[in-house]
């Protein structure tokens, strides 16, 4: 998946690159040296293992300046938290103290999703059904949802969704936005 | 300015601290900062990026003070977890743990939170007033750099965030420059020249560019909470008993002078390294809070000086994390790059200007902070000693909450026109930094080069057009010398990495 990330940075970057040559010289010149410093960068991590040694090093892990200090105190904290602290794979997901944890799996009955997984498309649904009924009322429909598929208890659901409301309402006094009517349904007459 | 100068406008921030509503801004901060930083898996760059839309229709200093406050309640409130269940709220009270929570497996969970306040608060009032009395000194600092200088200064803190941070040195400039890249989108403010606006292609244009507010929320508010879905374990099962007393902590801390002054003080110096942070310098005034005790045996069994190490380090890093800041527009951390992105939202530019014109709202800022740890005294002497609850919320209920309050806040981030490309900003580069996260990305370099990019972009135009369009500004010691300075600074970072392992090998063999 990190090779996905980095052909994002690079095909994002490549494009401004050459877009930057439709602009004038005052407009084009740091869009250039960005996009060109990025295509560097995204080009040497992404042929990382072709790289002579000691250019290899420094693409793929490099110490930082308070390690010492650091990994030696991290020591007595994965000795109080039972967790490691592994230094991670060029290539693998980063597992330091802060990421260390057991993975949380959602069970749909008929599909068993990754937690991550889960909220990305739920949170999803929430822009697009916020779209079409405004987000006034989306927002407690994808709290109790969210909730709902979690199992949780029914008073949690109810007064978490009717918390999400009121959150989103005081939204709509403080900033003034309009979140109570989407492109099918437009329910801010009953406000 | 003169000292009568610097005085007077020292008690106008007093009285623009204590009017109504600041007063009442900077008590509301740092209630939610508390909470914030209390709850599980939350801190204080995710309290403050999902407050900043909210700040919108209030002044500037009201809106940055309040910003500021709930940075400051955070960094408290992450320690209350810490002692009560072993779960540091932030990452920067994860030293606390190792005495915090034995003090309250032994029965003295009172006297460890109010020690946690006290040191907190002390620390923080006395490094903040050292901020106030450097700042004279910090003014001429700061006016000795012009536009080249402040370019280079962008591209300094970058490459000094890549290198201290542990992880890949071209990760961390590649996320930089990536963010840099797409403040590039949209109408120039010195050329009115559009790029990247995809007119044809959309129904919209993006003259505007992307809201790097909305870049804030996604990388501080949904990255976060994508990733907290995926985690067992963001709720501590147990129930602490609240037992013992308030007044030894107290007393416990007014006993270690030495510790709290040493610790305060460590936490400023390094938080004003940008990239170094909170976590860093709590264990390493944690650790030398070890080395000069006559028993290091018993740091980690529930020593008390241990606990007021880590937390007055912890508070002291706030006032050091703002020199950089305001001073250079390079935050020290997380939290202080989202307060960064609140001073230019609301027209607020670090640099020069937050000590001349804007010295008003600086030296509000600082007292604001001076009254926040006041509060943080009371507040955690006589309320968190009667309310843990709070930490043992389960993430799975915080989760959609959050996603709520950071859609509905991009919602309302600029007019109807931008209202929904800021909304799939926030979604997609809330995946984006899920991502970079997982593979170790500096997220901290990626929102300096979002937030720097229209300053650093202006800077860069501005050296150009004073040397007809030659690069050789910046390297030019004799007219240049701050630049060619800076530069070779740069290059010693970058390439330092690099020659480091042949210079150890040539001094060994010598």
């Amino acid at each position: 998946m990190e090779h996905g990330l980095l052909v994002m940075f690079l095909g994002v970057a490549v494009y401004m690159f050459i877009e930057s040559y439709t602009f004038g010289e005052r407009a084009a010149a740091f869009p250039r040296f960005t996009a060109g410093a990025t295509i560097v960068g995204a080009l040497l991590l992404l042929f990382r293992s072709y790289l002579p040694g000691p250019v290899q090093k420094l693409v793929v892990e490099s110490d930082g300046a308070f390690d010492d200090v650091a990994d030696e105190e991290l020591v007595e904290s994965d000795d109080a938290t039972g967790e490691t602290d592994a230094e991670p794979e060029p290539d693998e997901p980063a597992a330091d103290a802060e990421t260390a944890t057991e993975t949380r799996y959602v069970d749909l009955k008929w599909l068993t999703m990754h937690g991550s997984q889960f909220t990305a498309i739920i949170s999803l649904l929430f822009v697009v059904v916020s779209y079409l009924i405004g987000m006034l009322w989306a927002a407690p429909l994808f709290v109790a949802t969210y909730l709902g598929v979690l199992r949780r208890p029914w008073y949690t659901v109810v007064g978490l969704s009717v918390i999400a409301f009121l959150l989103a309402y005081s939204f709509v006094l403080v900033l003034g936005i309009g979140i109570d009517g989407g492109v099918v349904l437009d329910l801010g007459r009953f406000l | 300015m003169t000292f009568a100068e610097g005085l007077g406008i020292f008690f106008e921030a007093v009285t623009i601290a204590f009017s109504w509503p600041t007063i009442g801004w900077i008590v509301v901060g740092i209630l939610v900062g508390i909470v914030i930083g209390a709850l599980p898996g939350l801190g204080p760059s995710l309290g403050m990026a999902i407050m900043l839309p909210l700040t919108l229709p209030l002044e500037p200093v009201n809106a940055i003070i309040l910003l500021v406050s709930v940075y400051s309640g955070a960094m408290y409130g992450g320690a209350i977890a810490a002692i009560l269940m072993n779960a540091p709220g932030t990452s920067a009270a994860a030293a606390t743990t190792f005495d915090g929570y034995p003090m309250s497996r032994r029965g003295e969970a009172l006297k460890a939170l109010s020690i946690s306040a006290t040191a907190s608060s002390i620390a923080g009032f006395f490094t903040v007033i050292t901020l106030i009395l450097l700042s004279p000194v910090l003014i001429e600092v700061v006016l000795a750099f012009q536009s080249p200088e402040y370019f280079l200064i962008a591209l300094l803190g970058l490459a000094m965030i890549t290198v201290i941070s542990k992880g890949s040195m071209v990760k961390g400039l590649t996320a930089g420059m990536f963010g840099l890249m797409i403040t590039t989108i949209g109408t120039t403010s010195f050329a009115v020249a559009p790029r990247y606006t995809f007119q044809d292609q959309l129904g919209f244009t993006l003259n505007d560019g992307i809201s790097f507010v909305a870049v804030l929320i996604g990388l501080f508010a949904i990255a976060e909470m994508f990733k907290l879905a995926g985690e067992k374990g963001g709720i501590s099962r147990g129930k602490t008993i609240m037992t013992g007393s308030v007044v030894p902590g107290i007393k416990s801390v007014l006993s270690h002078p030495v510790t709290l002054i040493k610790s305060g003080y460590i936490g400023m110096l390094i938080g004003a390294i940008p990239g170094a942070g909170s976590t860093v310098s709590t264990f390493v005034a944690y650790g030398e809070s070890v080395r000069a005790s006559d028993d290091p045996e018993s740091f980690g069994k529930g020593n008390e000086v241990g606990l007021i190490a880590a937390e007055s380090s912890n508070n002291g890093t706030i006032g050091g994390s703002l020199i950089p800041t305001l001073s250079f527009g390079i935050p020290g951390s997380a939290a202080t790059a989202v307060l960064l992105g609140g001073l230019i939202m609301h027209g607020l530019r670090p640099g020069p200007t937050m000590f001349s014109e804007q010295l008003v709202t600086t030296y509000s800022l600082f007292v604001a902070l001076l009254v926040g740890n006041v509060i943080i005294l009371f507040v955690g002497l006589f309320v968190i000693t009667r309310t843990s609850i709070i930490t043992r919320v389960d993430t799975e209920y915080i989760i959609p909450i959050i996603i709520v309050l950071a859609l509905v806040g991009a919602y309302g981030l600029r007019g109807p026109s931008q209202t929904w490309l800021d909304i799939w900003t926030v979604l997609l580069l809330g995946g984006i930094g899920y991502y970079m996260k997982m593979y170790n990305y500096s997220i901290i370099a990626f929102v300096l080069g979002v937030v720097l990019g229209g300053i650093a972009e202006t800077n860069l135009d501005r050296s150009l057009q004073l040397s007809g369009g030659s690069w050789s500004i910046f390297v030019d010691p004799l007219n240049q010398p701050l630049s060619f300075v800076l530069v070779v600074l740069i290059a010693f970072l970058l390439v330092g990495p690099i020659i480091k392992p042949y210079l150890t090998k040539a001094l060994a063999n010598r």
